[in-house]
């Protein structure tokens, strides 16, 4: 890379992340996205419950799948999403990253519940039991409390970038967990079943139950951004808020005394 | 309809009612953040 290429890129980041501009892209993208999320929804849903056939193992239990695999991917892809802006807002101290983390955190701890909520609902017809302390359930439990930690962490100091701070900290020393939710069906020896979609070979599942999965994991995925986009938004907003207040009431009080 | 019927319709419910009720709170949000601001902007 030459010497000026990494300013160049440098400054795309950051006209990329202002704030405003933020603010213009995400409002046109926004409807798109939802508009597109909840077509694939109804499509999912209606391939996912009544068009696919029942599995000749699980029944017509193969169903949970179809929100319980798209509920985890969310719960990892997002902790990824997570670090990197953690990474981001500890290296450049941008606040767009800030504010994206900490509203990132409630919806992908919603998310990881859902993933235990329904793996739960799922075991017990098919394991006999709602839940098992082995590596795979612990290491997601595990990750929802580093959800839920996140999202406590950066809302309790009365400084917002002093929580923000912390919340990264904490964020970039949970994804050691990533990988041991990951590989912890090939390290130890789990109830859970190994991967059967995101294999090096071939997908593992037969593609009148992999279609349907699919889509309904793209619609969740569409569904999470834009609830994602749209929690940053009203983040920006409120913090705009605040900032407004404030220098009406340092106003108030010069005009006061 | 089988009892494994009930977990399947218990768990696509569950989902959907969370997805749904954490974007009605998050719609709330912005409605509210842009009414405030635009009383405070016109102050």
């Amino acid at each position: 890379m030459s010497s000026t290429t990494a300013p160049r890129g440098m400054a795309r980041l950051h006209l990329l992340a202002n704030p405003g501009r933020f603010l213009r892209v995400s409002g046109l993208l926004l409807p798109w996205l939802t508009g597109a999320g909840l077509l694939c929804l109804a499509l999912g849903m209606v391939w996912g419950l009544w068009l696919s056939p029942p599995d000749w193992q699980q029944g017509e239990t193969v169903r949970i799948m179809y929100v319980h695999v798209p509920m985890a991917w969310l719960a990892m892809g997002g902790y990824l999403a997570l670090v990197v802006l953690s990474v981001i807002s500890l290296v450049w101290r941008h606040p767009l990253a800030d504010v994206a983390a900490r509203e990132l955190s409630p919806i992908g701890a919603m998310v990881t519940a859902l993933c235990l909520a329904t793996g739960s609902l799922w075991g017990r017809p098919m394991w006999g039991t709602w839940w098992v302390w082995d590596a795979r359930l612990t290491s997601v439990l595990v990750l929802f409390f580093l959800w839920v930690g996140h999202a406590a962490l950066t809302r309790a100091f009365d400084d917002p970038d002093r929580g923000a701070r912390m919340g990264a900290i904490l964020a970039l020393i949970g994804a050691v967990n990533l990988p041991i939710v990951k590989f912890s069906v090939d390290w130890w020896n789990t109830l859970h079943q190994p991967a059967s979609v995101t294999r090096l070979d071939a997908p593992g599942i037969h593609v009148d139950i992999l279609y349907p999965l699919l889509v309904n994991a793209l619609a969740f995925s569409l569904c999470f951004v834009a609830l994602a986009l749209a929690a940053t938004r009203a983040g920006l907003q409120e913090r705009r808020l605040r900032a407004l207040q404030m220098a009406a009431a340092r106003r108030a009080e010069r005009e006061g005394g | 309809m089988t009892w494994h019927w009930w977990h399947v319709l218990l768990s696509w419910g569950v989902v959907l009612t969370a997805f749904a009720v954490l974007a009605a709170v998050v719609r709330g949000r912005l409605r509210a953040a842009a009414r405030r601001l635009a009383v405070l902007e016109k102050r």
